[in-house]
């Protein structure tokens, strides 16, 4: 009994597998984004396929699919209960990158930057940092960029009048521009996107500037959501998630110490969430004027830092994060505008958050 | 590890060669280029005389045939011409798209069935 109770706890798990544990649980939350996107029904025999020699297969009608599907099935399952992780991820990334291949109108960048992402996962190990899935961020904005560079309307403003003018009928840029020169808005947030992504592909590449980058791939794309109340298919969420693989996970024990007065729902929240059992709770000594502290080899932090830390070095809570966000999906799916407002205001609390500035520093006399 | 590195840095390496590659087609596939034009479309397919309803030319394709496309119009045009040359090259369609990129005057586009 307790052995199949410790093989369903396994997609909770993250720890002891030859990919990193937060790549890990960047390939299991894009499987199961793709999933809840009917990844599963839309892997379908070919239908006027990139490669015309896939063609063959409509001579043996739902065999490509079936075997697909089966593939899909079980390299989705190995991945999410920890089985030859590096070996799922790279066969469920070929499974979504075929399946592109197997069909023109299958072909969205969202699908393909998460068959991209696992395949690019499953090469990596966990002794050097993921440089490909570096490479990879590094390259789609790349291509963003240059492919708008070349572009004149996004030069002229013509493309984003368009889009938020005329196709979104967008409140906030139709109240600004009316009140600005012809174009002038359209302009500027033309400029921005398109500089903003060259940035983001030259400094992501450098150990120094990757964070920042990152806060900037972050703020960029969320204030892109709150203009237009869009996510871009599920890119935004995929972008997020791919994200996690930057994180840089102690491998040791978590030594956190808290404070017995009101912090106990903290440790009990934090003890469930933690399935790998990496964190060690211990009460703080009474003489201290911190409520919250933790030690790893490298750093100690105390108190809103510990705690943001620990969040962080908490996989379990991103799989918590995901599952709000569904959940405030279906709950909120008649009601567009709440849920705007709703995601809107969640995202932009955790952002204010987990920026590396300290809002609560006491001012000093 | 080497080889699974070197794997990985081919596949992007062929990422690379789309982007370059794109930059002497028309269509924007596997080149990251979501969202580089926004043209609103309408396309009209007549088979033996009779037109299709949009939804009959949507389920022939698998696609949205009218509304707006974010990516590279090209991109259908493509994908409704490869249909017409292999899987409905005996229907002898007649296929019209009317479209406007990024607000320019409208166009027209007609299937060359030669």
């Amino acid at each position: 009994m307790s052995s199949l109770r410790s093989f369903l706890l396994r997609p909770f798990q993250f720890e002891g597998t030859k990919l990193h544990p937060n790549v890990l649980l960047m390939c299991k939350l894009i499987v199961i984004l793709i999933t809840a996107h009917h990844i599963f029904f839309k892997i379908a025999d070919p239908f006027i396929p990139f490669i015309p020699v896939l063609d063959w297969f409509n001579e043996h009608p739902n065999v490509f699919k079936y075997s697909l599907r089966f593939i899909y099935a079980l390299s989705a399952f190995a991945l999410l209960f920890n089985i030859r992780v590096r070996t799922a991820a790279i066969v469920t990334g070929l499974v979504v990158i075929l399946s592109i291949l197997a069909s023109k109108p299958l072909f969205f960048n969202h699908t393909f930057i998460c068959g991209c992402a696992l395949f690019l996962a499953g090469l990596t190990n966990d002794r050097e940092p993921p440089y490909l899935l570096i490479f990879q961020i590094s390259l789609v904005y790349f291509g963003a960029s240059i492919n708008k560079f070349f572009e004149p309307d996004w030069w002229s403003g013509a493309f984003m009048d368009t889009w938020l003018g005329s196709a979104r009928e967008n409140p906030v840029y139709l109240y600004v521009s009316e009140r600005l020169p012809d174009m002038v808005l359209a302009k500027l947030l033309s400029y921005i996107a398109m500089f903003t992504e060259f940035a983001i592909a030259v400094l992501v590449l450098f150990k120094r500037t990757r964070p920042t980058t990152l806060w900037f791939i972050i703020i960029f794309h969320t204030t892109l959501f709150t203009l237009t109340s869009f996510r871009f298919g599920h890119f935004l969420e995929s972008l997020v998630i791919i994200l996690l693989a930057f994180l840089n996970l102690p491998k040791e024990k978590l030594s956190i110490q808290y404070s017995t007065e009101g912090l106990g729902g903290l440790k009990r929240f934090f003890n469930l969430l933690d399935v790998d059992k990496k964190q060690v709770w211990t009460p703080m000594p009474s003489k201290t004027s911190h409520w919250l502290r933790l030690k790893t080899e490298e750093k100690t932090q105390y108190n809103h830092k510990a705690l943001k830390d620990i969040v962080l070095y908490t996989p379990n809570f991103f799989m918590l994060l995901f599952v709000i966000d569904v959940v405030i999906y279906i709950i909120l799916y008649n009601h567009r505008t709440a849920l705007f407002v709703l995601n809107a205001i969640f995202v932009w609390s955790l952002i204010l958050y987990f920026l590396p500035i300290n809002w609560f520093r006491k001012k000093t006399t | 590890m080497k080889i699974r590195f070197y794997i990985g840095i081919l596949f992007l390496l062929l990422q690379v060669g789309s982007i370059v590659y794109a930059r002497f087609i028309p269509e924007r596939f596997f080149c990251w280029a979501p969202y580089d034009s926004h043209t609103l479309f309408e396309v009209f397919v007549t088979i033996d005389g009779k037109t299709l309803s949009q939804q009959d030319a949507e389920a022939r394709y698998n696609y949205k045939m009218k509304g707006w496309e974010q990516r590279s119009i090209d991109n259908i045009i493509s994908l409704i011409s490869q249909y017409e040359r292999t899987y409905g090259k005996d229907d002898n369609a007649k296929v019209i798209m009317l479209y406007s990129i990024n607000g320019h005057e409208e166009q027209k586009w007609i299937l060359n069935n030669e």
